[in-house]
């Protein structure tokens, strides 16, 4: 709570919420936020090659709900710790109004369950626990970039921000290359991830919380995977280029349009 | 997914979300305004009532009026419904009360009532519900007045959750009702005969249910 002198840095003028920390200055987001980028590209090639040699027999969802997992809770650790879970923005949010700039993915979420190659091929527990490794990508993911990384570009601009966190958020989906993934799928992967990430932006800004676009991330996440009937089913011979480059085109476009609507407003609401 | 569902869904998910993105966009602050709760729940379904007694009633007296009506939605309506479940049925109503609602009530009225006259926007808004929902004059005009009936509803609470309750709950009991009744007709048409009616009516049902 800021009860006490308010601090004078950018950083803390452009944020309007109440959970700052005053051992928290710019700089120090700056560096958590770059630990946080680089621990985590890390961890994805790392930690799952390391789960595969401990457990050689296991199965993918295995595997996911531990890499995901552990990342989730050793990160939701991590910032509880370093600057508090409401400083990064888990918090109650103060406007559903995070819907119109979430329209997007809420009709493709739909869209998924229409489309003609979706089976629901998935057995009970098995449905439950990719809903859950969709959960801790959702966690995980936007606790990074919309969350540390987001405090850590803030004092930038509004627009700085929610650009910088997309660039990082499609290019952590580079990562794909060091798999057998054909490049052209992972680099339109990029794409449609800096799309979302300009979306997520929005919705985190229309929202005044992380928990509208983990939610969003989560169910859209949880709908793709259980409709495709697993994770190793997604990336089939359906999945073309232009199924990612085109959804990822209208989101950056609908999700920068919502940030200079809401933008806009908050310098009028100030002047 | 029976492809007229699918149609409705579609369409009723693009309407709302133009109204959403509507109302967002005048800065009206319908989803401020919005409360879920018991309250509004029990008010919603008090508000019903009515609303199906006096259209259902309407429906099945032989007058001129909910004769004609009863056949207009015999040749659109009913062909197009004969052949959804129940929880067909349900998905569209409730998705046609949030679309429309959030389209109608939700963007439009309240919208508009910021800038003239809150009961005038209800009135325009109203005549372009029904114009909308034109099947013939006898139809634009019941769906005119329903739309009258969940404006005024709306206007009264302020919550845009009680109409689309409203709609919803309307929606799927008419239909409900609607379907059953227009079923025999079908199937005489179709047999030539009357007697065969009941038999397979049941087996529609069971059919549908699946």
């Amino acid at each position: 709570m800021t009860d006490t002198t308010p601090i004078t840095t950018p950083f803390t003028e452009t944020n309007s919420l109440n959970g700052t920390r005053e051992n928290m200055n710019n700089k120090k987001v700056m560096q958590f936020g770059l630990l946080v980028f680089i621990g985590m590209l890390i961890w994805e090639p790392v930690v799952s090659n390391l789960i595969v040699l401990l457990l050689p027999d296991a199965e993918l969802l295995p595997i996911y709900l531990i890499h995901k997992g552990l990342f989730a809770v050793l990160l939701l650790a991590v910032v509880s710790k370093v600057g508090g879970l409401k400083f990064f923005g888990i918090e109650r949010g103060s406007s559903w109004w995070f819907l119109v700039p979430a329209l997007p993915i809420l009709l493709l979420t739909a869209a998924v369950f229409f489309a003609p190659d979706a089976v629901f091929g998935l057995s009970t527990p098995a449905t439950v626990g990719w809903i859950f490794v969709a959960l801790f990508i959702g966690i995980g993911e936007e606790s990074v970039f919309r969350g540390v990384l987001w405090r850590a570009f803030e004092a930038r601009g509004i627009l700085v921000t929610a650009f910088a966190t997309s660039v990082l958020f499609g290019a952590m989906h580079l990562i794909g290359l060091l798999t057998d993934i054909p490049w052209q799928i992972v680099t339109s992967q990029a794409v449609f991830a800096f799309g979302a990430g300009m979306m997520f932006a929005a919705v985190r800004l229309a929202s005044g919380s992380l928990l509208a676009p983990i939610m969003l991330h989560a169910v859209f996440d949880a709908s793709a995977i259980v409709a495709a009937g697993g994770l190793s089913e997604m990336i089939d011979d359906t999945l073309t280029v232009a199924h990612l480059l085109i959804p990822g085109a209208v989101f950056a476009v609908w999700g920068l349009v919502c940030i200079l609507i809401v933008q806009k407003r908050r310098s009028r609401a100030q002047s | 997914m029976n492809r007229i569902v699918l149609t409705v869904f579609v369409v009723e998910a693009i309407l709302g979300a133009v109204g959403l993105a509507g109302a967002w966009w005048f800065e009206t602050p319908i989803l401020e305004d919005m409360r879920v709760d018991l309250r509004s729940g029990a008010i919603a379904i008090v508000a019903t009532i009515p609303l199906l007694v006096v259209s259902l009633s309407g429906l099945r007296s032989k007058s001129g009026f909910g004769a004609e009506l009863l056949e207009v939605i015999r040749k659109t309506l009913g062909k197009l419904f004969a052949s959804c479940s129940v929880i067909d049925l349900l998905i569209v109503s409730i998705m046609a009360g949030i679309g429309e609602e959030l389209f109608f009530r939700g963007f439009l009225q309240a919208s508009l009532g910021n800038v003239i006259h809150p009961w005038l926007a209800l009135v325009l808004v109203s005549i372009l519900f029904g114009v909308v929902h034109w099947a013939s004059w006898v139809y634009a005009l019941a769906a005119g007045l329903i739309g009258l009936f969940l404006g005024v509803v709306f206007l009264v609470t302020g919550n845009l959750f009680v109409a689309i309750a409203v709609h919803a709950l309307y929606d799927f009991f008419a239909m409900l009702v609607i379907v059953r009744m227009l079923r025999p007709l079908a199937n005489a048409k179709e047999d030539g005969t009357i007697s065969g009616t009941i038999s397979t009516d049941q087996e529609h049902n069971k059919e549908s249910i699946q």
